[in-house]
């Protein structure tokens, strides 16, 4: 039997208070796929973060569209900070280092990179609009 | 939401995380951990046993909280992450920098 693909939005303007809706909404939508609520959510969270830090919205407002299609899960994120790609402008961090030397910047884009197989950046419309696809095993 | 629960056994402070470490409750987890260490109890076994769900602002509270045992000659290990943790700690090079152990009677064996 074929998947009827399956469609979710989420609009976060709150803050970091929106994190357990965030949380509540992932729970429903993934269902049948409990093993991506985790990961789903981490790379969500560290998206609206910087977005919240570093942003600079004067009202920000994030919209997130979550599809699920077969094996491919496509996670659209839109919000209306000032121009910035974070595919391009964060360095990789050094994970290498011990606890002194430890920073934590740049760690946000380096989970979601690891846990998408494809990320694309577009400025349109004055906003930021990051788009990921993930291969998910069905089961 | 996020609980703690802390123990003081033969000058090793054990502190249990349980719940969600994330940007909503990082700041609450320093606060508590602070208070409870000093120069007399730097040795800190962080059980994630029961901890769901740690992002990057978890992360940096742990790392926060590890420099401080460090400043004061002790360390911080942690132990017993469930699968979703330990991912985020593989990937994050956390587990590699801080130890990670399979169980607290491990930990305990190795701090």
């Amino acid at each position: 039997m074929k998947n009827v693909p399956k469609k979710c939005n989420m609009v976060l303007d709150k803050g970091l208070e929106d994190l357990p809706l965030i949380t509540e909404q992932l729970f429903q939508f993934f269902n049948e796929h409990q093993n991506l609520i985790n990961p789903i959510n981490l790379l969500i969270e560290e998206l609206y973060s910087n977005s919240i830090y570093y942003g600079k919205a004067e009202k920000l407002k994030v919209t997130i569209t979550l599809e699920l299609n077969n094996e491919l899960l496509s996670i659209t994120y839109k919000d209306n900070g000032m121009p910035y790609d974070p595919l391009v402008e964060s360095e990789n961090p050094n994970i290498e280092l011990g606890v002194e030397e430890r920073q934590i910047g740049g760690l946000g884009i380096h989970f979601v990179k690891n846990l998408t197989d494809t990320q694309h950046y577009k400025r349109d419309e004055n906003c930021n609009i990051l788009s990921l696809k993930k291969n998910i095993k069905s089961g | 939401m996020l609980e703690t629960k802390i123990n003081l056994k033969n000058g090793v402070l054990t502190i249990q995380a349980i719940g969600r470490l994330d940007g909503l409750t990082s700041k609450e987890f320093i606060e508590t951990a602070e208070k409870e260490i000093s120069q007399e109890n730097s040795k800190v076994i962080l059980n994630l046993q029961n901890l769901d769900y740690i992002s990057s602002e978890g992360l940096r509270s742990v790392l926060t909280t590890a420099k401080k045992t460090k400043s004061l000659g002790g360390r911080l290990i942690l132990c017993a992450p469930m699968e979703g943790v330990k991912e985020v700690l593989d990937i994050s090079g956390f587990g590699q920098m801080l130890g990670v152990y399979a169980s607290e009677e491990e930990a305990l064996k190795n701090i």
